[in-house]
């Protein structure tokens, strides 16, 4: 068993695995799995579109466990003011972006919406969650939302996640050569591809995000931990970058 | 002057004796639609034939109508840079084609590898004529990717070819990015085109329809109903061709 460690995306309600990821499955997941503390959203709103409803079920989930659950808070991006000062108001310590939510992605739409969110986060030392699900399923591209809203808010704190699909890699990779701020969560990957996207971007940008249901926590950990050729300690640095991201921090640089 | 900036020969899904196997074809829909000069390249390289002999194609069609098509070298960098060297010598300083086109969805690999890519890209600059890349697939073929060609290599001029198809965003945030990004918006429609106007500007795009997998007219005509200003049209639709092509007639 690894020393605990920060599990950055996990699923409170997943649609399509209700069971495993209601409150009681998902701390006993935590515990065997190794997870000390879970950064948690209500992920039943993408199927249900009541993101409020979720919303408050994952920030009682996180007041009945103040030292293993993060709330993070999720909004339709079109009605996400006042929602997401009052979400931060309440303690939701970010908020994600689905980019798979809805039929809603256009340049013109980022600029409209989801750059005012990073702004307001940015203001409050948080950082912008942008669940890619692998690559932008409806208007296509792996790049331009991450791109636009750095340009927009040049200091934002801004986690690109749910980068499970292994062909848009190449796309994050190239994104990280021109984006030194930018954090990664690393989802369970081909460890060949995995080896290289470590050689590339070292350990200091980088969490991890099970989205446990859809993964088990102990197998991206043991992956990550194998592809960056290091010990349990991988569990510290992990703990690190998460602490520096919840605190809207860059990653550090070794140059 | 109307110039198409990407335009097959020898398309595959035709058999050679069929008139659209043929240069003629080309030119027959070029005369339809009021197309002055198109960039031509083989398209048997798509399916597996050597570059060598998929140029020679190009050569002949070429050859048959000097003044109205333009040859393009297919330029396949995992056959080794001494082979494509040969081949950018051959093609370029030996017949006159004024540009390449990389396919690296077909040929399998990543267009911004540094290895296998970067002196090909090199050897372009030094020729100073345009690459013509065909991107919309991952892992390999992105305009993410090709920002880091552009970032790379300042001086080479790139065009990004069907304006990333379905990751056309991506290919308008590249293109504002580096100076010498350009779109091909060839197989693209009607909201992508409107919205790389108003993100890239009209100095930055250029007509292309893929023909003959698109009717020539489709995309043109697009861009002649456009509310743009006359200037942007012709810009679009053949004067940033002319420039990036340093074409004199």
């Amino acid at each position: 068993m690894s020393r605990p460690w920060t599990d950055t995306a996990v699923c409170y309600r997943h649609p399509e695995w209700r069971e495993q990821s209601e409150e009681a499955a998902l701390l006993r997941a935590m515990d065997a799995f190794g997870v000390g503390q879970a950064w948690v959203c209500g992920y039943e709103a993408a199927a249900t579109h009541a993101f409020g409803q979720a919303n408050r079920d994952v920030k009682t989930l996180a007041q009945r466990h103040p030292d293993r659950i993060v709330p993070i808070g999720l909004v339709n991006p079109f009605y996400a003011f006042p929602a997401v000062e009052q979400l931060l108001d309440e303690g939701f310590k970010s908020i994600k972006i689905l980019t798979g939510w809805g039929n809603w992605l256009t340049i013109g739409n980022v600029r409209r919406v989801v750059v005012p969110i990073a702004r307001i986060l940015s203001q409050r030392s948080l950082h912008l969650s942008i669940a890619l699900e692998g690559n932008v399923p409806v208007t296509g591209g792996s790049t331009f939302l991450p791109v636009i809203v750095r340009e927009a808010c040049p200091k934002a704190c801004i986690v690109l996640d749910h980068c499970w699909q292994p062909t848009s890699w190449e796309d994050y990779l190239a994104l990280a050569q021109d984006d030194k701020d930018l954090w990664f969560t690393l989802h369970a990957l081909p460890q060949a591809l995995l080896k290289r996207v470590i050689a590339d971007l070292g350990t200091s940008r980088i969490v991890l995000g099970s989205w446990l249901p859809e993964t088990d926590p102990d197998l991206v950990y043991d992956q990550v931990r194998r592809a960056a050729g290091i010990g349990d300690e991988l569990a510290d640095v992990l703990n690190a970058n998460a602490a520096r991201v919840l605190a809207g921090l860059p990653p550090r640089r070794a140059d | 002057m109307i110039v198409d900036d990407h335009v097959h020969v020898h398309e595959w899904s035709f058999q050679k004796g069929d008139r659209e196997f043929e240069a003629d074809y080309v030119v027959e829909l070029m005369d339809e639609w009021g197309i002055d000069k198109s960039i031509i390249m083989d398209s048997l390289a798509y399916i597996g034939l050597d570059q060598r002999t998929s140029n020679d194609h190009t050569h002949d069609a070429v050859n048959a109508f000097p003044e109205r098509l333009i040859g393009f070298a297919n330029i396949k960098p995992p056959q080794g840079f001494a082979a494509c060297r040969d081949e950018m010598a051959r093609t370029i300083a030996d017949w006159g084609f004024r540009g390449i086109k990389l396919h690296p969805q077909v040929d399998r690999y990543p267009v911004n590898d540094r290895r296998l890519v970067y002196p090909v890209i090199e050897l372009a600059v030094r020729y100073d004529v345009p690459i013509w890349v065909h991107t919309g697939h991952q892992p390999n073929a992105t305009p993410t990717q090709m920002g880091t060609l552009a970032r790379d290599f300042p001086a080479a001029k790139l065009i990004i070819g069907h304006m990333g198809s379905h990751m056309f965003y991506d290919a308008m945030c590249m293109t504002k990015r580096h100076p010498n990004l350009y779109i091909d918006i060839s197989l693209q429609g009607g909201h992508s085109f409107a919205t790389a106007c108003e993100e890239v500007g009209a100095g930055k795009l250029l007509y292309g329809s893929d023909s003959p997998y698109a009717n020539p007219g489709s995309m043109k005509r697009i861009i002649e109903e456009s509310p743009l200003p006359a200037e942007d049209k012709a810009l679009i639709l053949g004067g940033n061709a002319v420039r990036l092509l340093k074409l004199t007639h």
